[in-house]
């Protein structure tokens, strides 16, 4: 069956293209509506009322809503790795092949066996979290909340990656308008006819807003083609960007907004190269929110039953969607909108039994009406409870009098007044302030350059909207420096739009609920106020009230008012709980964007990366880097063979490592070396120019920051390296200090990492290589360029470069720089001009080895918690001048000489490996957590040695030489007796790096 | 891999293109010398250093704001000429000089008005009454920091970003420029 017969489709309204006949299923079975449909509105006119579970009880569900407020009518859209949970049907706009299915249902959405929760609804109550769940505590993760999970809960999210893109965009205004009923359609006009660059935002996926549901004429034409006309001009004007299928979700600051556009939501897959949906930063000059105001039910038993429907639901089916909500109605209100209601039920053929209205006084007019049509009244009366159970069969009325009486109806359309939507007007801290003449919270204070319009504001008459709309937009545009045009207002009239306040049915039988996707019910907000959780804010999270997908939109006004009821007290001194962003749910992959997968950060490659590859190094990513961790030849199987050769290729020849990811800063200015002498603790202003130093700094708290050299080369130039990790923080921890503790300074400081290509070169036959590339007149001899000497030079004919006689490796090493675009052919020419050495590229895998051979700490030792003094350092620290972390660092915590220090470890049996993080434990102590003594930092198998060695971190460690201690792993099962020894292995008089 | 595979290649790709033919150079006032620094500036290029953030050519230099007292010196590269040093030298005692021509990849777009979507792909309003012919904006694109200035004839948008992130960035400005 692929041909439906839409029995509920009227023939002659609604404004879907009945030419465009549409395909799609329901919980698999065939369907068509039209074009301009929704998924509800396509549902309903095939007749289908029931469309999911709730939450807690498994309870039928309908549609209740036409809008982004639904509770109900939540379904899983598409399928496969295109899979979406909890999709509104009343806004998913229909199109062809659409796919959605009924969620929370165990076996079918008829027949659900967990209903049964509905029995025991007793256990399920407010707060039953907290109570039935309590002991023991252990079950809580293992037993309860995955019991839990599976019963509540709603849809299943897709178990594939996303196969569509999401993109981020920005746009920029005078003038933005939220929404594009009457009062925004007329606010964006008339803004735009200044000339003002204007933003028109709606959610749906046409513009009109409530012009579009409800049968209204506007300067002399029907609504609908009124709004036609406006957005044509609209179109006309260049500086006027359209933007429907678009939610402004939240306000920011400096009239920042954010904005999703679901750019093809509305496809069953995107176009190739086209976003699933897009995020929009919009910035405004000034902002117009003209959201309208969404109905609220009346809390009546059974009130969830699928048939049961806002009243402006019901007039959005009849006249946007041309279709029949239902067969027999009965319309129940506080207020005006329930004479709207049975005019236009009616007028699309549909029988009203009944309006039942809580007021006890009509207006005449409305009374003649329903004569008229044989519609009864019931004045100071309720519809106590819904009857039927999967859809309505009937409401009993309870009249004023106090009798009771059933009569049949499949649909009940209820109006308990209107809430503005005041959420995104609040989202910068303004409270909504209670009005009791509209039963309604209307904004309160605006943030600056934000304007309110229309029923956004409590102004519930067309006409008024219209007015008010169009002075907002010219104010906006006026204040954003354009001529006022003066705006023709069209006429309409004031619809009328009394009411009075009525929230809860106490006469009803059945549940009754606030909260429908919650499942929160009348005697939940009733218990949680005799359980003491009497403000807004408590009741909230004690009954979840508000707190589903939809933010309460249809729940948080009639709770906090049955609150006010039960504690006496007013609305307006009961108040409301804040609206955050967003205002409707804001899919993951939109806040993303592209930045997913490789594309989440950078990827940055050194300038020799390319040769790298070539060679078939083996990278390994540190942060954003890519770094050449071993080069691997042919033949060589493991890592470890490979590390071992580049070792003892520069313990006994030359090699070369690429080191451009190290931080590089230039410090200059006629103060550089004080400023250096306040951020490292050791002293840089002595250091003699075309000299380097080691050097240490310090956070504010007195614990290690980061290491690196500093070389100087003139009085006023200074060039500073800092760990690869760590050269974004100390280049921001620089300019911190150079702006705001000592403006009074003259240094420059220029970050620099990018420029240089940087290799180290080390190895006995480090100078013999270097040699051969310097320029005449480059003296490199141990004499004239002895260790720690820097200079400013020239390689390979001309080529500008700096050289650095710095070692990390404990061999006799170079480091060289070349401007970037170099690189490659420095390491190039370095290889090749090696190869009579035997010259091996090292990587980071090496680099590593020989640091730990050589005692030098490096990330796993610089870890955030470590003193200068517990690195083995603390001798640096100058007594003779102040810096930064100095005071703190004489924290009696961090001075304690018992405090682990860096110190050297060997496997008793040599031929063990040793593991990083093992715990020293005394040898003869049990594993327990009371007897760790530290934990080993960095390890490497040393091939100078021919054993595994380790540094670590070890209480008393300086008096603790030869002891034997147990290096417990229990993660890798690791239990081996070490040995303490000094941290330097190899080469411990340093008298490689001087010859 | 993109054309900037090693990342100091030209991407020539219609009027989006990477400018390698430049050499840059950053220089920042010394404290207390802004005046005088000034002077020697018109003297030496006939215009003032900019103190907002505009870009400003003069004979064929183009100075770019780039921060308080901080500017990058934007010159054709010539032949046996070292551009850095000789404002090193000029600028001497006055202003602290770098040359900084690797450390940034310098993209031109040479359009009078970006794309529409480019103009939606940054944080810049890039309508024209919002960022004029010499207008500079330092900001950042998907997480990728940027200077980004309309040259002073408006034939061209051009946008500086760290070397090792123009790969990145090129990517961006692809898919943004399309």
């Amino acid at each position: 069956m692929t041909q439906s017969a839409q029995t509920a489709r009227l023939k002659d309204r609604g404004l879907i293209d009945r030419s465009q006949s549409l395909t799609f299923t329901f919980d698999g079975v065939p369907y068509n509506g039209y074009a301009g449909d929704t998924l509800a509105s396509a549902l309903l006119a095939n007749g289908v009322r029931l469309v999911g579970r709730s939450f807690k009880y498994h309870r039928p569900r309908g549609i209740l809503t036409s809008g982004s407020e639904e509770p109900n009518a939540l379904v899983e859209l598409r399928s496969g790795a295109r899979r979406e949970p909890n999709t509104k049907a009343t806004i998913t706009e229909l199109y062809d092949g659409l796919e959605a299915k009924s969620q929370n249902r165990f076996p079918s959405l008829s027949l659900d066996l967990l209903a049964i929760n509905g029995l025991v609804s007793p256990f399920l109550s407010a707060g039953f979290y907290y109570k039935t769940f309590m002991w023991p505590a252990s079950f809580w993760e293992k037993i309860y909340e995955p019991m839990i999970r599976r019963a509540a809960g709603l849809g299943r999210a897709a178990q594939e990656h996303d196969p569509d893109s999401y993109d981020k965009a920005f746009a920029f205004c005078d003038v933005l308008v939220v929404g594009s009923g009457p009062a925004g359609l007329m606010a964006a006009l008339t803004a735009a006819r200044t000339g003002a660059r204007v933003i028109l935002v709606d959610e749906s996926f046409a513009f009109g807003g409530r012009l579009l549901s409800d049968v209204r004429t506007v300067g002399g034409a029907n609504g609908a083609d009124w709004v036609n006309s406006v957005v044509a001009e609209l179109k006309s004007f260049p500086g006027v960007q359209l933007m429907p299928r678009t939610t402004v979700f939240g306000a920011y600051d400096s009239g920042q907004f954010g904005a999703v556009e679901r750019v093809a939501d509305h496809v069953p897959v995107p176009a190739a190269g086209v976003p699933r949906q897009r995020l929009w930063r919009i910035v405004a000059k000034h902002t117009i929110i003209a959201q309208g105001a969404l109905e609220r039910p009346i809390v009546f038993g059974n009130n969830d039953r699928p048939g049961v429907m806002l009243a402006s639901a019901v007039r959005t089916y009849i006249n946007r969607f041309g279709v029949k909500p239902g067969e027999t109605a009965v319309v129940f209100s506080n207020n005006d909108d329930g004479a709207s209601t049975i005019a236009d039920l009616v007028g699309a053929g549909i029988r009203v039994a009944a309006l039942v209205d809580t007021r006890t006084v009509l207006q005449p007019a409305t009374k003649s009406f329903a004569r008229k049509h044989g519609i009864r009244i019931f004045e100071g009366a309720v519809v106590a409870d819904a009857i039927g159970s999967s859809r309505v069969t009937g409401a009993r009325i309870v009249a004023a009098d106090g009798t009771s009486q059933n009569i049949a109806c499949d649909l009940i359309a209820v109006s308990g007044g209107f809430n503005p939507s005041v959420q995104v007007s609040t989202h910068l801290g303004g409270r909504a302030q209670w009005q009791q003449e509209l039963a309604a919270f209307v904004p309160g204070a605006l943030p600056k350059g934000m304007a309110v319009s229309g029923s956004a504001k409590g102004t519930f008459g067309l006409a008024s909207c219209l007015k008010e709309g169009a002075q907002a937009g010219e104010a906006a545009a006026v204040a954003s420096g354009f001529q006022a045009k003066g705006a023709a207002v069209p006429a309409a009239d004031d619809e009328p739009s009394d009411i009075s306040a009525f929230w809860h049915v106490k006469t009803a039988k059945h549940k009754a609920f606030v909260d429908q996707q919650n499942d929160v019910t009348a005697a939940d907000v009733a218990l949680a106020e005799r359980e003491g959780f009497r403000s807004v804010e408590h009741l909230k999270r004690y009954t979840t009230l508000g707190m589903a997908t939809d933010q309460g939109k249809t729940s948080n006004v009639n709770g906090l008012a049955m609150l006010a009821q039960l504690t006496g007290k007013t609305i307006a001194a009961t108040g409301a709980t804040s609206a955050r962003p967003p205002y409707t749910p804001v899919s993951l992959g939109a806040l993303a964007g592209e930045h997913r997968g490789k594309h989440f950060k950078a990827t940055r490659l050194t300038p020799s990366h390319d040769w790298a590859k070539e060679r078939g190094a083996v990278f390994i990513e540190t942060g954003m880097w890519l770094r050449a961790q071993y080069y691997p030849k042919p033949g060589e199987n493991d890592w470890l063979t490979t590390v071992c050769r580049e070792v003892n290729t520069v313990r006994n020849s030359v090699g070369v490592c690429d080191v451009s990811t190290l931080g590089k800063i230039e410090i200059h200015g006629t103060d550089a070396g004080k400023f250096l002498d306040r951020v490292y603790i050791n002293m840089m202003s002595t250091l003699g120019v075309g000299k380097a130093r080691y050097g240490m700094m310090l956070r504010e708290d007195g614990i290690a920051m980061d290491d690196g050299t500093a070389a100087r080369f003139a009085d006023d130039r200074y060039f500073i390296t800092t760990t690869t990790a760590n050269a974004i923080k100390v280049l921001q921890h620089l300019e911190l200090c150079r702006q705001w503790y000592w403006p009074d300074l003259d240094v420059q400081i220029f970050p620099v990492s990018d420029q240089w290509a940087q290799y180290s070169v080390a190895g006995p036959r480090a100078r013999d290589l270097l040699a051969k590339i310097v320029d005449a007149p480059f003296d490199i001899s141990n004499a004239a360029f002895p260790y720690m000497a820097v200079a400013e030079l020239t390689v390979m004919g001309g080529v500008k470069a700096r050289l650095y006689r710095l070692s990390f490796s404990g061999e006799m090493a170079y480091e060289i720089a070349v401007p970037a675009r170099q690189g490659d052919r420095l390491m190039r020419t370095l290889m090749a001009k090696g190869e009579e050495f035997g010259i091996a590229p090292y990587g980071t895998e090496a680099l590593g080895v020989m640091r730990i051979e050589k005692g030098h700490v490096a990330g796993p030792e610089l870890n955030g918690t470590t003193t200068a003094a517990d690195l083995g350092l603390g001798k640096m620290a100058s007594t003779k001048k102040d810096f930064v972390g100095r005071v703190l660092s004489q924290r009696p915590g961090l001075t304690d000489p018992t405090r682990p220090r860096v110190v050297g470890f060997r496997p008793v049996d040599r031929s063990q490996r040793l593991r990083g993080g093992a715990h020293f434990i005394g040898k003869s102590d049990a594993a327990v957590a009371q007897n760790d003594q530290g934990y080993m930092t960095s390890v490497a198998y040393s091939p100078s040695l021919g054993h595994w060695i380790g540094l670590g971190l070890l209480a008393n460690a300086e008096s603790r030489m030869g002891e034997i201690l147990r290096a417990y792993d229990p993660v890798r099962n690791g239990d081996v007796l070490v040995e303490v020894v000094p941290a330097t292995f190899v080469d411990v008089e340093g008298a490689r790096l001087r010859v | 891999m993109s054309e900037l595979a090693n990342h100091t290649k030209t991407a020539r790709a219609s009027d989006l293109i990477e400018r390698n033919d430049v050499t840059v150079t950053n220089i920042a006032a010394r404290r207390g010398a802004r005046a005088s620094l000034d002077e020697l500036a018109r003297a030496t290029f006939g215009v003032s250093l900019p103190s907002t953030p505009k870009a400003v050519e003069a004979g064929g230099t183009l100075i770019v704001w780039a921060g308080p007292d901080q500017w990058l010196i934007i010159q054709k590269e010539e032949t046996g000429r070292d551009h850095y040093s000789e404002l090193a030298k000029t600028f001497n005692g006055l202003a602290s000089v770098i040359d900084v021509t690797e450390s940034r990849t310098i993209f031109r777009i040479s359009q009078a008005r970006p794309s529409p979507v480019l103009s939606r792909s940054m944080g810049i309003d890039f309508h024209d009454a919002a960022f004029k012919p010499g207008d500079v904006a330092i900001t950042h694109v998907s997480h990728l920091g940027v200077i980004v200035w309309r040259l002073p004839d408006g034939t061209a948008y051009d946008f500086a970003c760290a070397r090792t992130y123009s790969r990145d960035f090129g990517d961006w400005l692809r898919k943004a420029k399309a």
